[in-house]
Parts: C-alpha cells; sequence; structure tokens
C-alpha cells in the first residue's frame, strides 16, 4: 500500500485538485475550531482564582498566655501561636502558625526607625501599608524572606539563626554583616514585620506571605 | 529540516503512509464513526486530566471537590459538563460504528480480531460510564452505584470477589471510591488507549474493508483528503453537539451522598436503562437471567460473530439471517431502554426526594463560594462554618430544597412558612419528633405521604438547635434563634 496507493497514482482533474485543496484546509480548518473550543476552558480552568487567594485574609488573636509572656519579655523574642481559619481549595481548615513577637524599648524602636526606615516611610505602592511598631511591639513572620525556611532565635548569638542557608538578622529584624562588613547568609532582605493591632483587649495579628528572595517586600498570600 | 526530521525518525514518511490508505469504493459518510469516537474519546482524556487536577476520592472530598469544579473553577461547570456528554457522544457514535461494520459484514475473514477488539473496547467504554458514575459522590452516584456492585456480586462464584474487589470492604465508602478512582483515570484509560492502538495497528494491516458487496473494490477514493474531510466533518457536528449540550444542560450534582437516605430513587446511566428494564420484567427467583445470562449471552454472541456468521458474503441481500437478527437486537435494546426510562421516569415523579440538583441543570441559582468542609479543629470549625446551614444540607435539604422551597406536592416550603418562623417550641418539636399526614401551608396543600422523619436519635441537642436557628434565620425569614437548652428541654 501506503506509497503506491491506488487512488494516489491518479492526479485528477484540475477541478479535482483544487476540491481536494479546499478540502484539506476545511479539514484543518475544522481541527483548529476544535482545539480552539477545547483550549479556552482547559487553560482558562489552570489559571488560579484570586477570589480563593483573597478569602483568607484577615486578622487572628494570637494565643493570650504567649502574648502575656511577651509582655513581660524585655530582652528575647516570643514565639507566638495563633489559629487561623484556612480556605484551602475546598477544604476550610482550622492550622497553626506562629509569629515571632517583639517588645521594643523607645530605644529600640528608635532604632529600628533607623536601621529599617523602608518600613516606616514605605514608598507609595508598597506591601508595607499597614503601621510597623505600633505599641511598641513588633510582630516578624516566621518565615526567613530568604526561601521560607523557619529561622529560630539562637541565645548563644543573641540573634535569629536561619538553619537552612545561615542568615542571621538582629532583634529588630536587621539582617547582620560579619566582621568585614559582609551580610551573614544570602537573605535578601529583613525580616518581614506583620500588621499588628489590639481591639478590645485582644491583641491580634495579620498573617500574609510575602514573596521569597527579593529585596523589596510582596504580598503573595494570605496563608 | 523535513529530511533531518525523517532520516532520525521516519515519521515523515510514516504520516505519508497514513495519509496515502487506499479507501475502496471511495470517501463515505458510512466510515465516519469510528473516527468520531477517537476524537470524542480524546476530548474525554483532556477533560479528565483537568478534572483530576481538582477531584479528590475520599467521602470526605469527593462531592465537595466536584462542586468546587462547578463553583470555583474558571469553566469548570462547562469541562465538567464536556466530560458528562462526551461519556453519552463515546457510547452513542461506538454504537453506531458497531452497527456499521456489523450491517457492512465488516468483521468477516480476515478482520475477525480487530472486530473482537472493538467488541472489547465497546464493553470496557461501557465499564467507563460504570466507574465514572460514582465518582461525584452525590445520592446517585452512590445509590446506582450500590445497585451495580450488588449485581456484579450476584454473578455465581466470581461475584463476591468481584464485588470485595470493587468496594475494597463491605461497604461503599472511602476505599471504594479509590478503586473507582483507579480503574477509571489508570487501569481503564490505559486499557483503552492500548486496544485503540491495537485496534488501529490491525486496521491498517488489513486496509478499510469498503462497501458491502461481494466483488472487490475497482474503485478506490482518497483517505487524504477526502475521507479525512468526512470524518472532520462529523467529528465536528459530534464535538458541536457536546459542547451546546454543556452550555444548555450542564450536568447535574445532586445532594451529597447520605447513606441514610431511604427515599431516593436511584437511575442508572440511559446506556445502562435497557439492563435495568431487564431487571425489573424477570422476576426474582429468576434474578440471574436479566443480570447475568442474558448480558452474558449478548456478550459472547457479539464477541464470537465473526465464527457464529459463517456466512462468507458481505453482500446485503445474500445475508438473510444476520442483518434480521441485528435490526431485530437493536430494536428490542430500543424498545427496553424506552420502556425503562418511562418507568424511572414515572417512579421518580411518584418520589421526587433528592432530585432537585445543587449545580447543573435544574439546580437552583448558585450562592456565593462557600467552601464546604471543615476539618480538624472542632472550635475553630465551628467558628469557621455555619453549622446550621450545613446540619440543613446534609439531613434536609434533599426534601425540603436547598433554598427552603420544598418539592410541590410532597414536601412543604420552609421559606416564607409561618410553622417555621412563629412558635419555636413547635418547630423544635417537628424537627425532633417528626411530623405525619397532609398539611396546608399558605393556602398549597401537601400530601405528607412520606412523614417528615424525628431527628432526635440523629442529630445532637446543638445540631437540632443550629439547623432550627438557621431555617428561622435564612430565605428571607427572621424569626428568633433556639439555644441547645430549649431542644433539650423540648425533647424531654
Amino acid at each position: 500500500m501506503s506509497d503506491e496507493a491506488k487512488a494516489y497514482q491518479d492526479p485528477g482533474t484540475p477541478e479535482e485538485v483544487s476540491r481536494r485543496a479546499f478540502l484539506a484546509r476545511a479539514t484543518i480548518f475544522g481541527g483548529t475550531a476544535v482545539a480552539l473550543t477545547l483550549a479556552i476552558p482547559l487553560v482558562g480552568s489552570l489559571v488560579p482564582k484570586a477570589q480563593l487567594v483573597d478569602a483568607n485574609k484577615g486578622f487572628s488573636p494570637l494565643n493570650k498566655d504567649e502574648f502575656a509572656q511577651l509582655e513581660q519579655s524585655i530582652d528575647k523574642p516570643v514565639k507566638i501561636f495563633f489559629n487561623k481559619a484556612v480556605v484551602n481549595g475546598y477544604l476550610r481548615e482550622a492550622t497553626d502558625y506562629y509569629v515571632w513577637g517583639i517588645k521594643l524599648t523607645d530605644a529600640e524602636l528608635a532604632d529600628m526607625r533607623k536601621e529599617r526606615a523602608d518600613l516606616f516611610n514605605p514608598k507609595p505602592g508598597s506591601a508595607i501599608d499597614y503601621p510597623v511598631g505600633n505599641l511598641n511591639f513588633v510582630m516578624f513572620s516566621s518565615l526567613c524572606p530568604h526561601l521560607n525556611c523557619k529561622y529560630d532565635w539562637d541565645s548563644g548569638l543573641g540573634a535569629f539563626l536561619c538553619p537552612c542557608h545561615g542568615s542571621q538578622f538582629n532583634k529588630i529584624g536587621v539582617h547582620m554583616k560579619d566582621a568585614r562588613g559582609k551580610y551573614i547568609g544570602p537573605a535578601p532582605r529583613g525580616l518581614d514585620p506583620l500588621p499588628f493591632n489590639q481591639e478590645g483587649g485582644t491583641a491580634q495579628v495579620e498573617w500574609i506571605k510575602f514573596a521569597a528572595n527579593t529585596p523589596d517586600i510582596v504580598r503573595m498570600s494570605y496563608w | 529540516m523535513i529530511d533531518w526530521v525523517e532520516s532520525r525518525t521516519g515519521l515523515v514518511s510514516a504520516l505519508k503512509d497514513f495519509l496515502t490508505e487506499d479507501v475502496p469504493g471511495g470517501a463515505s459518510y458510512w466510515y465516519v464513526f469510528g473516527s468520531a469516537t477517537l476524537i470524542v474519546l480524546t476530548v474525554q482524556i483532556v477533560t479528565g486530566i483537568i478534572l483530576c487536577f481538582y477531584y479528590s476520592p475520599s467521602s470526605w472530598t469527593a462531592w465537595e471537590s466536584t462542586q468546587f469544579i462547578y463553583r470555583d473553577v474558571w469553566g469548570g461547570s462547562f469541562l465538567i459538563s464536556l466530560h458528562y456528554w462526551g461519556a453519552s457522544a463515546m457510547i452513542i457514535l461506538m454504537s453506531m460504528h458497531l452497527l456499521q461494520v456489523l450491517v457492512f459484514g465488516s468483521y468477516k475473514k480476515p478482520r475477525e480480531l480487530q472486530w473482537v477488539v472493538g467488541v472489547l473496547l465497546f464493553f470496557i467504554v461501557l465499564s467507563m460510564g460504570l466507574t465514572g458514575y460514582l465518582l461525584p459522590w452525590d445520592l446517585n452516584a452512590y445509590f446506582a452505584t450500590q445497585v451495580a456492585i450488588n449485581i456484579a456480586a450476584s454473578v455465581p462464584i466470581i461475584g463476591p470477589f468481584i464485588y470485595h474487589f470493587l468496594s475494597d470492604g463491605s461497604t461503599l465508602g472511602t476505599l471504594t471510591l479509590g478503586r473507582f478512582f483507579g480503574l477509571h483515570v489508570w487501569a481503564t484509560p490505559a486499557a483503552i488507549i492500548g486496544l485503540v492502538g491495537l485496534h488501529l495497528f490491525i486496521f491498517r494491516h488489513n486496509s478499510s474493508a469498503g462497501p458491502p458487496v461481494d466483488e472487490p473494490a475497482v474503485k478506490f477514493g482518497r483517505f487524504y483528503p477526502n475521507q479525512i474531510f468526512m470524518d472532520t466533518v462529523a467529528s465536528v457536528l459530534a464535538f458541536a453537539i457536546i459542547v451546546v449540550l454543556a452550555f444548555v444542560m450542564p450536568a447535574p450534582l445532586l445532594a451529597k451522598a447520605d447513606p441514610n437516605n431511604a427515599q431516593f430513587i436511584p437511575a442508572p446511566a440511559w446506556y445502562f436503562y435497557a439492563l435495568y428494564g431487564l431487571l425489573r420484567m424477570f422476576p426474582q427467583n429468576l434474578s440471574l437471567v436479566p443480570t447475568v445470562i442474558l448480558p452474558g449471552l449478548f456478550t459472547m454472541v457479539l464477541l464470537l460473530l465473526p465464527w457464529l456468521d459463517r456466512n462468507p458474503h458481505r453482500a446485503l441481500a445474500r445475508r438473510p439471517f444476520t442483518i434480521p437478527f441485528a435490526i431485530l437486537s437493536v430494536a428490542l435494546l430500543i424498545g427496553i431502554t424506552v420502556y425503562s426510562a418511562k418507568i424511572i421516569g414515572d417512579e421518580i415523579a411518584k418520589s421526587p426526594v433528592g432530585q432537585t440538583p445543587v449545580e447543573g441543570y435544574g439546580a437552583p441559582p448558585s450562592q456565593a463560594t462557600v467552601p464546604t468542609i471543615a476539618l480538624t479543629y472542632p472550635q475553630a470549625a465551628a467558628a469557621a462554618a455555619p453549622v446550621g446551614a450545613n446540619v440543613f444540607a446534609q439531613n434536609c435539604a434533599s426534601c425540603h430544597g436547598a433554598e427552603g422551597k420544598g418539592t410541590p406536592g410532597s414536601f412543604p416550603p420552609l421559606a416564607g412558612n409561618p410553622f417555621v418562623t412563629g412558635d419555636p417550641n413547635k418547630v423544635t418539636a417537628a424537627v425532633l419528633h417528626g411530623m405525619k399526614g397532609p398539611i396546608v401551608v399558605n393556602g398549597v396543600s401537601f400530601s405528607g405521604a412520606i412523614p417528615m422523619p424525628a431527628w432526635s436519635s440523629k442529630l445532637s441537642p446543638a445540631e437540632v438547635a443550629a439547623v432550627v436557628t438557621y431555617i428561622r434565620s435564612a430565605w428571607g425569614n427572621h424569626a428568633s434563634a433556639v439555644t441547645p437548652e430549649q431542644v433539650k428541654a423540648i425533647s424531654k
């Protein structure tokens, strides 16, 4: 068969040839129409929905005991948990998160205003559209701004230390440098403060997930 | 460039071989059903892959993730409906293809094995309809599958093994869903793709059978573009019909499966109506006839047709037995299908409990996006999810409707019902202890043929309080809340 196929040995009349050309084009057109009709919903269905991301926006009350501990703590950050109801696709889950709470003296706050001026005088359009350091508290996101590992407070160093790639941050979240002036670890920015306030006597925080590994703070999601 | 690819792969000459196939007797619209089936199969695979991105097979998430596809996935309702109507289109086109081959006598020597592979494909595709039916985990999915696997269990000797394999235990549950899902998305599609490949390979080996005549063809048509054009016309037409149906009548999703619902009447997919009708025609002591013997016989006759029909002629006039027999079989199948459709329609009309879809064709306009499952910490879940709405959706909505509008003639509405918004003790007592007999609500009478069940043993006082509070404040009702303490006092 194949190349020797009988029908193909006959070129046909000129009308027949042009008819075949038309049929070939019509076939391609039909196939393309089907493919496009399918492609639009197929591709569209894969785009994440912003509405579902925003569904998780909002403040969550901090664990009372742990926050009370922070109020007494002057030298050390305190890990404070909170439980957040999140919309996870078609699941609605209650998940534990934590932040690193810092109680700042006025001197420390002044220090922070100076060293992390970008947080206190944000550029228009910045993700920091909320007051930082209000009531002399700062709540740092528990995610390292490098690649979102969980960092910990190292009492020996007197600094936050990220176990993944060794970035160090001081108590007010500044990315620390070594004796030669080089940054310790690859973090692109200091620790990220989260929106914090007190309402009706309850301390609450808004969890925001910021983009990893960018010099600027960019909002990604709320869970 | 083309030469470069050709010399390394042989793809170009393979495509040329493929396109220059001769069509004995010329291109014809009779030959389009096979390729149209293939195109719809492709649509099923592509839409099925996307559904897999969202669907989650467990009794906690199957229905919820399906509803998520309708509500929250862009184009999701359209995609799931394409898949739903595509299944029917597959079966229709495949049947047409089978009939055309049967009538043209194309199953005869040397194409016996091609026919056998085709018949296997036919039954495997039917089994896809069965496994896919359970996946949405709505009332119909649950109860219709219950029937199907119990029929499988009644097969002598191997029945119990099939039953335990399919249900993975003694009850239809999460593990059953896992098995059906695995079969529906991995095992069966793999078998289908393999057998379609084999079917086409043998087809190319034997080449087209041509028209139903006994003389070898003298005239030949071109496969490309003449036959391919006709195939395209048929495929585009089939696809267009599926698209229109998906838009106009989106696949219905009923309320979530509730194993305790004793009023819901399940219906099989229409292509199993004939089996359902047979089941109804035979008495109980002959129940193996419609469930095993007749379908088994049908399968064997189809599979062995090339050997049962020893007549070497293909011309219709010279096959006085096969053709009338085929016509009779088809007429019988259609007849029983229509008969069953009528039985099912009548029964559902009599007891429409749970038949109003939550999504898709016939569903009330959908509300705002509501994620439906609350998991993990109960206290947080209670804060996060409106419990009353959940209790209502799971227990009450199948009769009183998701919107509290009731079911005409059978179940009264709760929206705008003065009894509901009146004395909280009376309405709470009705939920706890049930209600019987005909009633009149806002001048409309309801038969009460199916009584309101007593919920005191099934729902906790907190749940009763939540659901009564919910129905007294939803859908425009504005009445006071009911506390669990009030419920406890009434239930004493």
